[in-house]
């Protein structure tokens, strides 16, 4: 029910797209449509340039996600859960969370050269932040109650941390990947737009300069499955770790 | 051997913006090995407080809290408490959750598992250890919380209000279902309740609180005899014990109420 009818707004989409070519006001070289990016699929494909490209980027994104997803829970946690530390540093935080991290890139080039160390390293802040600040709440609105278990049973701070605080602030913290992975594909994809040697960044600027919309569109929704899939991943690791989440809040 | 002994204690909560408010005033109370001791009084009068003092997740202002020979400086599993509200951890399994203290202590895991086994299944719930907490009624859940306590081996049981969330009749058969589960371990017990009923039914001894700030104002031994299953309200026994603490008791709650509304209507 719910696949049938979100397949219908992808469809008429596809098909109001596919009209303009046959009928319609815009020129079809500008916008393309359904059939000429379908048709350009086997060149891309073909000339085997999304799959020189592609791994570059999935590389740079896994490499700057995975460590930004373990620095921002435990550095969220830590602060959250302490109230000095919040006060200390939440302005901090704060800052970085609502300053566009992607306007770092040219001084990240500048400190560590157009190589993929800079794209790891704007992958890197452009997830942290979100998850961190996710990550920061969830740990300030756990269950006062649940905390109370922990330290009447002689719970110390790390004890309590990794064992209450954590798990409590799952869903939350949760939210903060799945934003953290839409952040970082914009970072990297960014990142080799501006200044690049390999990526899917790189790709987009080798159609932009030749004119090749039909192209373009077919690497930007192979960067929509991408991104589709990790969000898919991302809620079945969710679901496993906080199976409770399904049923009521307790 | 380790009987718990509360020594002129008090609980003032100062904060500084408004006037700093005594929850709990010069408390003494001894608990012997092996006994049940209920502690009523009128909502609000620092009974719950006295009970985490004596777990030590609530810091005293004065007095001291000795546990056999040992003062009490911090929480401790050898004081263990039920909670009213449960508090169990809703994204762990039923037996993880009893094994929660004995993992807190680190004792390693096949050893906790048999420990909360055995726990679990004096509850009554041995079928229910993969489950989560939200599947489970509230008597099922507090009787988690109690296995939970009970598992790691504590020298005093602290109950607040344990049954206070569940229904009349949940109650009473938690009720009976504890005194079958003490009988067993004889760990001592401290039964925070307004209940009256509750705590003759329950206690070899029901200590009485004032309207706040909390004082001791009567101690009453309960001489009925156990065990007390089937034991009726209706008994002459009970009806006695209960016209004499609510004599204690009702200028204290109509105190309470009265303060009650005063508060509101500022």
């Amino acid at each position: 029910m719910r696949l049938r009818t979100g397949a219908t707004s992808v469809g008429v989409f596809s098909l109001l797209w596919q009209l303009n070519e046959w009928l319609g006001p815009l020129d079809p070289t500008l916008v393309a449509s359904p059939r000429l990016v379908l048709g350009a699929l086997p060149e891309v494909l073909g000339d085997g340039l999304l799959s020189q490209h592609g791994p570059a980027t999935v590389y740079a994104l896994v490499a700057g996600f995975m460590p930004a997803v373990a620095v921002g829970i435990l550095i969220g946690a830590v602060v959250g859960y302490s109230r000095r530390l919040t006060y200390l540093f939440e302005p901090l935080i704060m800052a970085f969370y609502v300053t566009p991290r992607i306007a770092f890139i040219p001084i990240l080039i500048m400190w560590l050269g157009i190589g993929v160390s800079s794209r790891v390293a704007i992958v890197f802040l452009s997830a942290v932040f979100p998850v961190l600040m996710n990550s920061l709440t969830g740990v300030q609105t756990v269950d006062r109650l649940w905390l109370r278990s922990g330290a009447a049973f002689g719970a110390t701070r790390m004890q309590a941390i990794r064992l209450v605080v954590i798990p409590g602030a799952l869903s939350s913290i949760m939210a903060g990947v799945r934003l953290g992975f839409g952040r970082a594909l914009i970072g990297v994809i960014v990142a080799e737009m501006y200044v690049s040697t390999a990526g899917i960044g790189k790709l987009i600027r080798l159609y932009q300069n030749s004119v090749r919309v039909d192209a373009l569109f077919v690497v930007i929704t192979a960067v929509t499955i991408f991104g589709l899939l990790g969000i898919s991943l991302l809620r079945r690791v969710e679901r496993r770790v906080s199976p409770w989440q399904e049923g009521m809040r307790w | 051997m380790s009987e718990l002994r509360v020594e002129n204690v008090c609980l003032r909560y100062e904060s500084p913006d408004r006037e700093s408010f005594l929850a709990v005033d010069n408390v003494s109370l001894t608990v012997q090995d092996g006994e049940f001791v209920a502690i009523v009084g009128p909502s609000g009068c620092g009974k719950s407080s006295l009970l985490f003092m004596v777990n030590g997740i609530a810091k005293r202002t004065s007095g001291v809290i000795r546990l056999g020979s040992a003062v009490v400086a911090g929480p401790s599993p050898s004081r263990a408490l039920v909670f009213q509200e449960f508090a169990l951890l809703p994204w762990r399994s039923i037996i993880r959750n009893v094994e929660f203290g004995l993992e807190l202590m680190g004792v390693d895991k096949s050893r906790r598992r048999e420990v909360a086994m055995t726990n679990l299944a004096l509850v009554g719930l041995a079928q229910f250890e993969n489950h989560l907490p939200h599947q489970l009624s509230g008597g099922m859940r507090q009787r988690v919380g109690i296995a939970r306590a009970l598992s790691v081996q504590p020298d005093i049981l602290l109950m607040d209000e344990p049954f206070g969330a569940l229904d009349a009749q949940t109650r009473q058969v938690m009720g009976t279902e504890l005194l079958r589960i003490w009988e067993r371990s004889r760990t001592k017990i401290i039964f925070v309740t307004h209940d009256i009923d509750e705590a003759i039914y329950l206690a070899d001894r029901i200590i009485i609180m004032s309207a706040s700030p909390g004082r001791i104002i009567d101690e009453i031994e309960v001489n009925l005899p156990r065990p007390r299953v089937g034991l009726t309200r209706s008994d002459p026994r009970f009806a006695k014990l209960h016209d004499r603490i609510w004599k204690v008791l009702e200028s204290e709650v109509q105190e309470s109420l009265a303060r009650q509304f005063a508060s509101n209507g500022k």
